[in-house]
């Protein structure tokens, strides 16, 4: 904690937190930058190493391991523009995989990078066009809750709805994220009634591109 | 009490830290999100900013176990205290908090500090109390967000001779299991030595 | 002291169910009938679809004027490296090198270069827009005249890195990480005429009041003071505010003598009014998600807060009612710093995706920044 402490506004929190003992390493070397770029390539290079050479029954396993590794040795994501580029990667690299359709371990990929993505419904969209993760609780609970973000509140009653119906498993979790959600928009519309309300409309920004020629002040 | 006069005895330091349990447990249960932040209400304290709750039943909960606390570290009976938040449908523990408490065995006998130990003033001890409690709230960058709703509990590890009062009852320890660790400062009053870490579980 | 480390030792080893008896009280803590907050985004900012709309009103264009390349900006919250000077030049400091980016006619100048593994991590103009102040990673504090591009001074004395910077005439305030602010006098040899102590971490924040009578500071150490004038050396504030997080964002209110506002980081996520006056918190509100940095429109009467882990958005709030006028989004990592324009219209944020954007907020001042700010001359540095 003493290592946490004084850089506490530099992590970023996750979702499912982070390893301690992985988190200080990172900090560490975030105060060496020079160094840490070194440790960084290293490593990564051994990561695209091992999925490269992989040979066994589980070609997810590596990039699952990557992705990980990304997330902790990281502790902003802002530093990290590989992490959506290893996303995007990983879920077209197993897309048509049968093996890995109803693997929530994909799916859960699919999600970070649905997070990470200006429009994330699209992905979800995808995802039951191609029939990848439909019988995980996981995805529909995901997918509304980015429409939810949007102000699209009666399509994630929908999806949500549709989830229930396909018997998605864990029933009850979703039903509990069901019950959640209508909690939610009946305070929602109270608050809305207390204040007038008109969207503004976020604009996306341009996507992380691979920009090669970068120099400081040149126009994006 | 002037600051020079300031002696710390036996009984006085069991209340101070019950009263650092106390405080602590309700800044946990804020900063965790375990009830309604809005049922929170801001004062000082140690010098800081701190969440206190104004849930009725909640506040006569926690005053309760400190209470009884009081009189345990008063006996040199608790080795910890652990305030544990799972999750309510499946019970399986998500966090755990650790306090763990040292107490000077000769001060047990006298009911006061023995000579020649270097008396703490009590600004001393407020200042390491201060820094514990701002790292419970700076956990905040590590910690899992909780998703589900959470109940919590506190579990007092006592000596084994401990008497059990009809209203407490022995209990499961609730450890979580493949959990990561991170320990944050300690302090001590010169008679009772707190230690404090969080357990969590990854999920990644 | 040994015997008791000994049981404290023995407590440890052994406190788990060994020796022990774990003891809980009969009755349960009360239920929560708590909605939990769900979403399944990483960040603390679990609510933001309850969050309320922005007001209808004044519109306010949602896209950028323009986006500029910044490679290797430093994410890093407690440094400050980015400053817009009167004189309409953009100083933008990015790892070991600062840029000024002239905003009337585009041209990109470098003024400094580090040497390798030295970084920039804090920058600052002086009021006329002559000099820029830099702080660096090896603990110094540098004075570069802009006109004949080079450094004119070079003045040692802090510990740590200098992560802040702040000009009051001839006098510059450094704020670093061994949580000391030092006084420069610019204008004699013996620059250092005295230190403020009392913050225990990292400072991040450091400003002058417009009147240049009080200078805020936000550290680490979850706390914001404010100082007077007259205390070059010191170890107490004239107040003390406690927060729940590091306190970087900061500024003195244009319009209403001695508010100030401040921004807390992830655990805090309150933008809060304080008046200097009284030392009373005169409001606050949860903005949900780290706040990075404030600005604040006079002719306007709004403010606007660059905020961090969450949405990386910038939100333009009126003062005092606190309503929303506009979210502007498009950065895609945290937004770390802003600057104002001279003439008040654009505000320039830099985000930890390596890009500054420049958002046209407002309609230009009626009374020029100029005039406000007072003495305008630069003093001498030798």
């Amino acid at each position: 904690m003493a290592e946490i402490e004084p850089s506490k506004e530099n992590i970023q929190p996750l979702k499912g937190g982070r390893d301690a003992v992985k988190l200080v390493k990172a900090l560490r070397l975030q105060n060496d930058p020079v160094k840490q770029e070194g440790v960084l390539a290293k490593e990564r290079a051994q990561h695209e190493a091992k999925i490269h050479l992989y040979s066994g029954e589980d070609p997810l396993s590596p990039w699952l391991d990557y992705i990980v590794w990304t997330r902790s040795s990281h502790t902003t994501a802002g530093t990290e523009a590989h992490h959506i580029q290893l996303l995007e990667k990983c879920t077209r690299n197993f897309k048509d995989d049968l093996k890995y359709r109803d693997d929530q371990r994909y799916l859960k990929v699919w999600i970070m990078y649905a997070d990470a993505v200006p429009d994330p419904t699209e992905i979800f969209a995808f995802l039951k066009a191609n029939k990848i993760g439909v019988t995980h609780a996981l995805l529909y609970e995901a997918w509304a809750m980015a429409l939810e973000d949007q102000g699209k509140v009666s399509k994630a009653d929908k999806v949500l709805e549709y989830g229930i119906r396909k018997q998605a498993e864990p029933k009850a979790r979703l039903q509990a994220a069901y019950t959640r959600f209508q909690k939610r928009a009946v305070q929602r519309i109270q608050k809305q009634q207390e204040a007038g309300r008109i969207e503004s409309k976020s604009t996306a920004g341009p996507g992380l591109s691979s920009r090669n020629d970068r120099s400081f002040g040149n126009p994006l | 009490m002037a600051e020079e006069d300031f002696v710390i005895t036996l009984r006085g330091s069991a209340k101070l830290v019950a009263e650092f349990f106390g405080y602590s447990v309700h800044s946990i249960l804020y900063q965790r999100g375990i009830y309604e932040p809005d049922t929170f209400v801001t004062l000082k304290k140690y010098g800081l900013r701190m969440q206190m709750s104004t849930d009725k039943k909640l506040c006569e909960y926690v005053n309760h176990v400190m209470r009884q606390l009081e009189g345990w570290l008063e006996n040199g009976q608790v080795q910890k205290l652990v305030l544990v938040i799972a999750t309510n449908k499946e019970n399986d523990a998500r966090e755990r908090w650790v306090f763990d408490v040292g107490t000077d065995k000769a001060a047990l006998q006298t009911g006061k500090v023995a000579g020649g130990v270097k008396q703490k003033t009590q600004k001393e001890i407020q200042k390491e109390i201060a820094a514990i409690i701002r790292q419970i709230t700076s956990s905040v960058s590590f910690l899992p967000i909780l998703e589900t709703t959470c109940w919590f509990d506190l579990l007092v590890h006592t000596a084994q001779d401990c008497k059990v009062p009809p209203t407490w009852e022995e209990t499961d320890p609730m450890f979580i299991a493949d959990s990561s660790q991170v320990r944050l400062r300690s302090f001590n009053t010169s008679i009772h030595t707190i230690g404090t870490s969080v357990a969590y579980k990854m999920d990644q | 002291p040994q015997q008791f480390n000994g049981v404290l030792a023995q407590s440890l080893l052994h406190g788990d169910g060994l020796k022990s008896k774990v003891l809980s009280f009969h009755s349960s803590p009360p239920n929560t009938n708590k909605t939990p907050t769900s979403t399944m985004r990483d960040h603390v900012d679990y609510n933001r679809s309850c969050q309320g709309s922005p007001k209808k009103g004044r519109v306010i264009q949602p896209t950028p004027l323009r986006i500029l390349d910044a490679p290797d900006l430093v994410d890093d919250y407690y440094l400050n490296l980015l400053d817009w000077s009167v004189k309409d030049i953009l100083a933008v400091g990015l790892r070991s090198s600062l840029y000024l980016w002239n905003a009337a006619s585009g041209e990109i100048k470098l003024l400094v270069e580090n040497p390798e593994g030295s970084f920039i991590s804090a920058l600052r103009w002086i009021q006329d827009g002559s000099h820029v102040a830099v702080g660096n990673t090896q603990n110094e504090v540098q004075i570069w005249d802009v006109e004949q591009d080079k450094m004119v001074r070079c003045m040692y004395g802090h510990s740590a890195r200098v992560s802040t910077l702040s000009w009051n005439d001839h006098l510059l305030s450094s704020g670093s990480r061994d949580s000391m602010i030092f006084n420069h006098d610019v204008r004699v040899a013996k620059h250092h005429v005295g230190t403020l102590k009392s913050h225990t971490e990292e400072i991040c924040g450091l400003t002058w009041s417009p009147e240049k009578g009080s200078l805020a500071s936000g550290g680490n150490d979850n706390t914001c003071m404010v100082w007077d004038r007259r205390q070059t050396s010191s170890t107490t504030p004239v107040h003390t505010f406690q927060q729940r997080a590091a306190v970087k964002a900061m500024a003195w209110c244009p319009f209403e003598r001695g508010l100030l506002a401040t921004g807390g980081g992830t655990a805090d996520r309150h933008i809060r009014f304080y008046n200097t006056q009284n030392g009373k918190c005169v409001s606050s509100i949860d903005t949900k998600s780290q706040v990075c940095s404030l600005v604040w429109s006079a002719r306007n009467k709004e403010i606007l807060s660059a905020h961090g882990f969450s949405m990386n958005q910038l939100t333009v709030w009126k003062y005092p009612t606190m309503t929303k006028v506009a979210n502007l989004t498009g950065h895609s990592s945290r937004v770390l710093h802003t600057a104002l324009s001279p003439d008040g219209t654009t505000v320039c944020s830099a985000a930890a995706d390596e890009t500054l954007r420049f958002w046209k907020v407002w309609d230009p001042e009626i009374k020029k920044r100029l005039e406000f700010n007072g003495v305008l001359n630069s003093p001498r540095i030798r």
